[in-house]
């Protein structure tokens, strides 16, 4: 079975009384692009951990492209899965832009031939070519996020996980990470799962899940899921401002009709009336 | 007019073996009570701006004034530090800075080094957990069992806590999903509003608009504009050559603009004022 | 941001030294160290201090950088030299008193010492403006390829060793934020006694710490969803190539210990 299938998931941490996620029932299509929100502590984080089987589950079941995460299949799950953390710095292991490609194809045993082509390759689909030798002090946050991406890619995985990669970038570096993405999966055939606050970054999602109080409390298409404004600000993501617009209109006796949701159609709505 | 609470006259800043200047002929006077937002590229010369403002470096050339301090490459280290006793200065993750046992204590540990009585301490200590809206059970806490977000209002309380007269912030939010960054700035709209004077570095135009009475935007070392929020969104062209966007309901106005629909005001500066522009421009059609 | 040129640090002129094999030059450099042992006399001293100039004049690097990396050292060499002069005896007694005295032997000795340090220190200030800390570190890795024999972890030693230098300004960066941010807060480096001053560390070294054990378990985490596992095998990106220039390098380094040996016999 292709895809992620997560059954009955339950995880609690050593030491903490209270399971971070409980009866956890989700389906992730492959080739699909996947939002997971909620709190902070709503165990998004731990989520996505348990898939790329850096936790083991207490209870319950998940399943990577048909192979069962468990303690035997690690290797074969983080060759399925590439991951993207938030913190630039923290996840920059070499002394250099190449070097740190290299780190993880080093770990997979890629000859040495054979990597330079992969990094080469990798490093110019995030466009950070001209950067091979750079070390990592002189770049920028959104740059090392590029060279993480690139290491990423190097492996070929069929999922990319962003751990609210994009959280410590500038809005201009964010937006670059998120056209990067963009333009991949156009090209590729891979799964994106992203953690994130960010609402833009949300609305490039297929499908939305929201966590909150360890269960699922909503998941489906993202246009539906972000039609809740009452639980999106409940989680403290906030109304996506076409539908803040909606409601400001609203209190102002204008009501927009309810086919016309993003900030894009509220406009085109506006621009019918108006003209 | 109210006092000048900062004067900067022709400020250059050159770190040491670097090839180029930080900061080129800065000019800028401050009022006391202003809320000043500065935006720019990253590397564009804000820190260094704002570390100059707050004496923790010492410029290569030129004068500036903060509260009566005067400052000039030649000012004396104890002079420099004695501008701590007026700014506070709220760092990128602040929360990085804790260090002491319990909350009570991090919190004091600026009132202390600034000499103050213990009753004085304790009372500004209270004063600021309450400012930032946490529990006083929490003083006796230590700060790193706290959540991020939690740790971030420590971390700024205790930089409230020595009540400066000016407040500068060096992207405060970052990190923060939209409910936390709506509490810090409502936080910040409120020392400013006490008599603060309140300058902010900042990468997100919408807090720009909604929250600075004037803005600063720097690049390459120079401030390139003075003005207000209003004035700056007018030139959309302008801004993006500066790789900055404009605001959300400021888009939307402009968009409808190039669609031949107008409002009456184009730089509607919150999502609220862009409704009441729409409602307007609904009502003058209905009329017609 | 604002990196500072420090002693011995890598300088990048691209000279016939650069592109030297790390393995030969780290070999030449424990060779050399080894040499200066083996002066007798003035004639070998020179010789050695001759082909130590050639190196310095192959390096491409100004001189003044390498007197600069002596200066930081300049009071450790003086003091010892001092020690040397006052304190060893033998041979004619120039001055004495109570316990200190200057002799002839003491003399000559303070001199070979001087002559020893400033030797061994250049030498290895011309290796490390010549290669990077990087390629210094997959040198010794291959040098300690034997020790794998007798069980020691060597693949994990140099990945550890290359990840601390990794992050070596990363740290020194966060240094100077902790530290501009509690200036800030009103506290001043500079003043009080000594006790006061190593009170005032603990906002430094505090945030310094739980920021740093926070970095290794994200790094940690990091490096296992990227694959590493420590007792798996690894290949290696970074290939160490013997080129012709190697070989000769290491004639002329024969030439050099054969001449001194030569000199030795003779005089």
């Amino acid at each position: 079975m292709a895809g992620i299938r997560v059954n009955n998931l339950t995880f609690t941490y050593p030491n903490q009384e209270r399971p971070v996620l409980k009866d956890i029932n989700i389906d992730i299509a492959p080739a699909s692009w996947t939002a997971i929100i909620g709190h902070n502590g709503s165990g998004k984080s731990t989520l996505v951990r348990l898939i790329d089987g850096l936790l083991i589950p207490d209870k319950g079941t998940i399943e990577v492209n048909g192979i069962n995460v468990d303690e035997n299949s690690l290797g074969l799950i983080h060759q399925q899965i590439g991951f993207v953390f938030q913190n630039p710095e923290n996840q920059f292991v070499g002394a250099t832009v190449a070097d740190d490609v290299a780190f993880g194809l080093e770990n997979r045993r890629v000859p040495p031939a054979e990597m330079k082509k992969r990094i080469h390759h990798s490093l110019e689909m995030v466009g950070m070519l001209d950067y091979q030798d750079a070390e990592p002090v002189n770049l920028s946050g959104g740059q090392k996020q590029r060279v993480a991406l690139a290491g990423v890619l190097s492996l070929m995985p069929q999922v990319i996980i962003l751990d609210e990669a994009t959280s410590m970038l500038d809005p201009l570096a964010r937006q670059e990470i998120l056209s990067l993405l963009t333009e991949l999966r156009s090209k590729q055939n891979i799964s994106i799962i992203s953690i994130t606050h960010d609402i833009n970054e949300i609305e490039l999602a297929d499908e939305t899940i929201i966590l909150d109080e360890a269960r699922v409390a909503k998941q489906g298409p993202t246009k539906e899921v972000l039609k809740d404004g009452a639980l999106l600000d409940k989680i403290g993501v906030g109304l996506p401002a076409g539908q803040q617009l909606k409601q400001l209109l609203a209190q102002r006796g204008i009501n927009v009709p309810d086919n016309y949701f993003s900030l894009e159609e509220i406009k085109q709505w506006l621009t019918q009336q108006l003209q | 007019m109210a006092d000048p609470a900062i004067t900067i006259d022709g400020l250059h800043y050159h770190y040491p073996n670097t090839k180029k200047e930080a900061l080129i002929d800065a000019n800028l006077t401050i009022n006391q009570g202003e809320f000043v937002a500065v935006i720019g590229k990253t590397g564009s010369g804000k820190s260094t701006l704002v570390s100059l403002i707050d004496g923790l470096l010492q410029p290569t050339a030129g004068r500036l004034n903060v509260t009566g301090v005067e400052i000039t490459p030649t000012t004396k280290q104890a002079q420099l530090s004695s501008i701590h006793h007026h700014v506070g200065f709220v760092f990128q993750f602040p929360e990085q800075q804790l260090f002491a046992e319990t909350v009570a204590d991090d919190i004091a540990f600026g009132p202390r080094n600034l000499g103050w009585s213990e009753e004085k301490i304790t009372a500004s200590v209270d004063e600021a957990l309450q400012l930032v809206n946490l529990p006083q059970e929490f003083k006796t806490h230590s700060p790193f069992a706290l959540s991020g977000g939690q740790m971030r209002r420590v971390a700024i309380a205790g930089v409230l806590a020595t009540k400066p007269a000016i407040l500068i912030l060096d992207e405060p939010t970052a990190g923060l999903d939209n409910q936390a960054t709506n509490d810090l700035l409502k936080l910040v709209d409120q020392v400013n509003q006490q008599g603060t004077t309140v300058i902010m570095v900042t990468h997100q135009m919408e807090q720009v608009a909604e929250h600075a009475g004037r803005v600063l935007v720097m690049d390459h070392g120079k401030i390139i504009a003075n003005t207000t929020p209003k004035k700056l969104f007018n030139n959309g062209e302008q801004l993006a050559a500066f790789s900055l966007s404009l605001p959300i309901p400021v888009a939307v106005a402009h968009s409808l603009k190039h669609d031949g629909i107008h409002l009456q005001d184009n730089e509607p500066l919150t999502m609220a004022a862009l409704a009441d522009q729409l409602a307007m421009a609904m009502r003058g059609k209905t009329d017609e | 941001m604002n990196n500072k040129i420090v002693f011995g640090s890598y300088i990048p002129t691209n000279s016939v030294l650069h592109r030297l094999d790390p393995r030969m030059k780290l070999m030449m450099c424990i060779g050399f160290v080894v040499l200066v042992f083996f002066v007798n006399n003035l004639i070998t001293g020179a010789w050695l201090a001759l082909s130590l100039l050639l190196a310095i004049k192959l390096s491409k690097v100004s001189v003044k950088l390498y007197w600069q990396g002596l200066k930081p050292l300049f009071w450790i060499i003086l003091i010892t030299v001092v020690f040397q002069i006052f304190f060893s005896s033998g041979g004619t007694v120039y001055w004495r008193w109570g316990i200190m005295s200057v002799t002839h032997d003491g003399l000559i000795n303070s001199l070979i010492i001087l002559y020893r340090f400033v030797v061994i220190i250049v030498a290895s200030t011309v290796l490390t403006v010549t290669t990077q800390t990087i390629q210094i570190a997959d040198g010794l890795s291959w040098m300690m390829k034997p020790l794998a024999l007798i069980k020691v972890p060597v693949n994990q030693i140099t990945l550890m060793l290359s990840i601390a230098l990794r992050f070596v300004p990363t740290i020194m960066d966060e240094t100077g934020k902790i530290m501009k941010a509690q200036r800030a807060r009103g506290m001043n480096f500079n003043q009080g006694n000594i006790i006061t001053r190593v009170h005032h560390l603990v906002p430094i070294l505090i945030p310094l710490f739980v920021n740093s054990f926070k970095r290794a378990e994200e790094l940690a985490t990091a490096m296992e969803a990227r694959g590493y596992d420590p007792n798996a095998p690894r290949t290696h990106y970074r290939q160490l190539i013997w080129h012709q220039v190697d070989n000769w390098a290491a004639v002329w380094s024969s030439l050099v210990v054969v001449i001194l040996f030569i000199l030795r016999i003779f005089f």
